[in-house]
């Protein structure tokens, strides 16, 4: 058999056994070990290729990213911080009209400085801004679709653990990769700040009940300026100590994500929110989301390699160019491959599957791997929007527990925000300065 | 007759911009074809897993063993824990700047001491031939160094094998590698680098650390082509020995390189960041080089302790190196 | 009979107390991980004077976190699966969901046991051959500690697997599964004490 029909062949048996249930990094090991046990006609290589794969792919200072991050971003919402940046939000931006549900997208957007997990922002935004926009006469629909959609903003803009495992799986920077984060992260922010406006004026109905836009929203319990100075100060720290720590360029982005949890750490102990109990939890959930990522790094990694052993690389190049296919047809099939897999499989597992095969299929057009990075994110994380599997819809509803508001609304609730990433996604395509432009900026300054 | 194909893949962690595998890609693989092509009864379809598709920087030599790739360059220079005896250029430092006797020297041993066949014999492996990527190690820095005593005190990021040389002259040694290197030197993490001129031209080190110091560190061999030992054994002789013929080109092809990339390195770096290079004077480097721990003589005496000829090769290597009239500043066999 | 009976059950109490405690010992290596990194940081920049070997440490323990986690990471539940399909089937058609289940873990079982015999001659090489990572004379670390614990990792995975396809063997003759324990969502419970 050739690489090409084998490469084909393992895509499909690899969907088919996703789709039907079977444990991911499993999948990706079964497939890589019978694929080379089929080119190489020999099981002792294709056994040599599962323990190489499992010795030799995570054992790299970079690798250390992963637990930092995710500890970083569990003592975060222990800390406090999550509500705090809402206060904040809310503060500037509750006279507006749907100013609510902007400061959910607003508080979203700093607190993604600070978190690198969408998970986070969701489940700690629907304990916070839903309730509160119930109260205020919002549509239950329009408030969790709203903490839905503003949730993503928490792994675009940096730090964020799917640019990482990104980063880890292309080879690139990871610091380039978080500040190609920054522009699209506010544009989405902006983009979504107004479809709520939009929403608001053109289908009030769908926003909230017409006396909420009547009546002058006042909070009972207005922020003073020192309170306001009490909850940024925190915030403000741990974005200067992660991301200022790399842009300055003072330490890597693994000691950047130590230097951040010991920070959060410090922040959690002195606000007293922090139990024994709590920490043990929050190390032990750390360890899950960590060995979960890693081992399904592991094993794209022996996918990656069982496609080099196949010679799949070089017969793609060549194949390409006689087909003489474009380079914005192949994104575009790339992207449509990408969305269709985000319906019901995770993200990282769908940046694991594609992200290796299409590095090769792209490698003639010499595309920048780091706004295809981006590329990559957005459309996978509409992926977290998207029926039957959104995890972030998901997350939400378990978070919520309330009957009246059923997994379907949340879907509703959040197409329109889909949608709208959906919107900025092709901006990103057909305008790369908009994630790259700082990152060219900072290689110009260094 | 017909001519017979077989498929060989090649594997590295490293691209073709990396010296020895650009000389790997472009001139290894067609000259074993142009080889085989004097008789042609066969011919090699190469598929060429370098770039990390198939192994990892360092993950070569299990690549190799396990039969993963068939054949592939090892970074010998990354496991003196498995072949330590392909280190003894990093223990005699401040004896040649010629990477071709130092290679070259590197393939005598091999011929002179069956040891190094069968440590690759362990690894069920076959080497071809060594080769290597640095033909000098210099200092490069922030702000100016002109005599050994100024490097005392400095933060000098290095590979873990230069370490011992900064530290012995007084210098603070940080672990450090080439990609990280620009982003660290223009930062702060260290104001100093140990690093061949080649590679401070293609990474642009010299931007952040325009001060070059030469003290004739040295050159060092860091890489073997090896075979996996089973693909080896089922090689039809003729294609071995187009194999083996192949070697004097990849290796030649290897030192132009970075022979070229040194010259050219320097002059850009001259050039586009005013680059300033020093020599820093005999009296100095001896100084330097006495200043070592007896680096070589320990790693003997450690060899030897575990059955493989270290002190013979030591002597055999030094012996080698005054015959061939190079700079030595210290007899390392010796003390 | 309930001699091997009472036997299974106390060989499942001391594997079920192995997978928790070398899952809290990988769990309390991440905070010693923090630390060390932080510390690190700090005498780097104050005191001139890095931590040798960080850098080792770090790779080292990366890989033993993630074999001393990853069976508990199953055992909760919590590795990556997309059961959507699955569970739908497994609600209208248990029998065939079991039997797809069955096959899951032992494709589990079958892949660990081939890494345990590619790692087993590994570690053993790495434990005669003297293998160190690091470098002499600044700092080194033998490879055979990671080496053998990937080995031991994979074997308590390839157990664990075991055991969930008995679980569905189980199932398919209407008894009840021997594992029980109910993943908690920590991460839940963090963000609902942070919200109080
Ligand atoms: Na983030
Ligand atoms: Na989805």
């Amino acid at each position: 058999m050739t690489g090409l029909e084998i490469g084909a062949i393992s895509i499909v048996a690899m969907l088919v056994l996703i789709y039907i249930g079977m444990y991911v990094p499993i999948v990706l090991a079964l497939i890589s070990f019978v694929g080379v046990w089929v080119v190489k006609g020999n099981i002792n290589i294709a056994v040599s290729l599962l323990w190489l794969a499992s010795a030799k792919t995570v054992g790299n200072f970079l690798f250390g990213v992963i637990p930092l991050f995710v500890l970083m971003g569990l003592l975060v919402s222990t800390a406090g911080m999550g509500r705090d940046t809402y206060d904040i939000a809310q503060y500037f931006m509750k006279r507006i009209r749907g100013g609510l549900g902007m400061a959910t997208v607003v508080a979203n957007a700093i607190f993604a400085a600070i978190t690198g997990v969408s998970i986070a922002s969701a489940t700690v935004f629907t304990k916070i801004s839903v309730p509160e926009m119930l109260r205020y006469g919002y549509k239950g629909r329009f408030a969790v679709g709203v903490v839905a959609g503003s949730s993503v903003l928490g792994m675009l803009i940096p730090p964020s653990i799917l640019l990482i495992v990104y980063a880890l799986i292309a080879e690139e920077s990871v610091g380039d990769l978080f500040i190609a984060g920054v522009g699209p992260g506010l544009l989405l922010t902006i983009a979504f700040c107004v479809l709520i406006s939009f929403m608001a004026y053109f289908f009030p109905n769908s926003v909230a009940s017409p006396e909420t836009f009547t009546q002058s929203v006042e909070t009972e319990n207005r922020l003073s300026k020192r309170e306001l100075l009490f909850k940024s100060v925190p915030i403000i720290t741990l974005i200067v100590v992660v991301l200022g720590g790399i842009y300055a360029g003072l330490y890597t982005p693994t000691e950047a994500g130590a230097a951040g949890a010991f920070v959060a750490l410090l922040f959690a102990l002195w606000r007293r929110s922090l139990s024994w109990r709590g920490l043990w939890a929050i190390l032990v959930e750390t360890g899950h989301i960590t060995a979960t990522l890693l081992f399904l790094i592991v094993s794209a990694s022996m996918y990656s390699r069982m496609l080099g052993i196949t010679g799949l690389p070089t017969q793609l190049g060549t194949w390409i160019g006689e087909m003489d296919a474009s380079f914005g047809m192949l994104l575009f099939l790339y992207v449509v491959i990408v969305l269709v897999l985000g319906t019901i499989i995770d993200s990282v597992s769908i940046m694991l599957i594609s992200v290796p095969l299409f590095l090769v299929v792209l490698a003639p057009f010499n595309v920048d791997l780091v706004w295809f990075g981006i590329v990559t994110i957005i459309a996978t994380e509409i992926g977290l929007l998207t029926p039957p599997l959104g995890l972030a819809v998901y997350v939400i509803k378990s978070t919520l527990d309330r009957d009246d508001i059923s997994l379907a609304d949340i879907f509703i609730g959040a197409a329109p925000f889909a949608l709208t990433m959906l919107f900025v996604l092709i901006a990103i395509i057909l305008v790369p300065d908009i994630s790259l432009y700082l990152v060219e900026l900072r290689r110009s300054l260094i | 007759s017909a001519t017979k194909s077989i498929n060989l893949t090649g594997i590295s962690g490293y691209p073709p911009a990396a010296t020895w595998i650009g000389a790997f890609i472009d001139v290894y693989m067609p000259s074993v074809n142009t080889e085989l092509a004097k008789t042609g009864n066969y011919k090699i379809n190469w598929n060429k897993g370098v770039s990390g598709t198939i192994v990892k920087p360092r993950g070569e030599l299990d690549g190799i063993g396990s039969g993963l790739g068939d054949l592939g360059v090892v970074v010998t220079a990354f496991h003196a824990d498995k072949v330590p005896l392909y280190d003894v250029a990093f223990k005699t430092p401040f004896t040649t700047m010629d990477l071709g006797l130092a290679v070259a020297t590197t393939g005598k041993m091999e011929s002179m001491f069956d040891a190094y066949g069968k440590t690759w014999d362990t690894f069920n492996q076959v080497n071809l031939g060594p080769s290597g990527a640095v033909d000098n190690y210099m200092l490069w820095s922030k702000t100016k160094i002109t005599k050994l005593s100024d490097i005392k005190g400095r933060k000098v990021g290095a590979a873990g094998p230069n370490l011992p040389w900064v530290i012995a002259a007084g210098a603070a040694g940080v672990q450090t590698n080439l990609a990280d290197a620009y982003n660290s030197l223009s930062t702060g993490i260290y104001d100093n680098m140990i690093v061949w001129r080649q590679a401070a031209g293609a990474f642009k080190l010299c931007e952040p650390a325009p001060f070059v110091i030469d003290a004739s560190l040295g050159a060092v061999n860091g890489f073997s082509l090896n075979v996996n030992k089973d693909v080896w054994a089922g090689l039809p002789g003729e294609v071995k020995n187009a194999l083996k013929a192949a070697i004097p080109a990849w290796q030649k092809e290897s030192v132009d390189r970075v022979n070229k990339g040194a010259a050219g390195g320097l002059a850009r770096c001259k050039k586009d960041f005013g680059t300033e290079y020093t020599k820093m004077s005999d009296s100095d480097i001896k100084a330097w080089a006495a200043m070592l721990p007896p680096l070589a003589k320990n790693w003997a005496a450690a060899q030897d302790k575990n059955g493989l000829p270290g002190t013979a090769i030591l002597k055999a290597w030094m012996d080698e190196m005054r015959a061939k009239n190079q700079p030595v500043m210290r007899d390392w066999d010796v003390k | 009979m309930s001699v091997i009976i009472n036997l299974l059950n106390f060989l499942r109490y001391i594997f079920d107390w192995i997978v928790v405690t070398t899952n809290a010992a990988a769990s309390s290596w991440i905070f010693v991980l923090m630390a060390l990194v932080t510390s690190d940081i700090v005498l780097r920049f104050v005191f001139d004077s890095p931590i040798s070997g960080v850098t080792e440490i770090v790779e080292i323990s990366i890989v033993i976190i993630l074999y001393l986690q990853l069976t508990h990471t199953l055992k909760v539940g919590r590795m990556t699966r997309s059961d959507a399909l699955y569970s739908a089937i497994l609600r209208r058609y248990p029998a065939v969901g079991n039997i797809m289940g069955f096959f899951f873990s032992a494709a589990g079982v079958g892949l660990m046991i081939a890494i345990i015999k590619g790692g087993w001659s590994k570690w053993l090489q790495a434990y005669h051959g003297n293998f160190f990572v690091g470098n002499v004379g600044v700092f080194t670390f033998p490879e055979w500690p990671q080496r053998l614990i990937l080995v031991i990792g994979c074997t308590l995975l390839a157990i664990q697997f075991a055991l969930l396809a008995l679980d569905n063997i189980r199932a398919l003759f209407g008894k009840q599964p021997l594992v029980t324990e109910k993943a908690v969502d920590v991460e839940l419970e963090a963000a609902e004490e942070s919200t109080k």
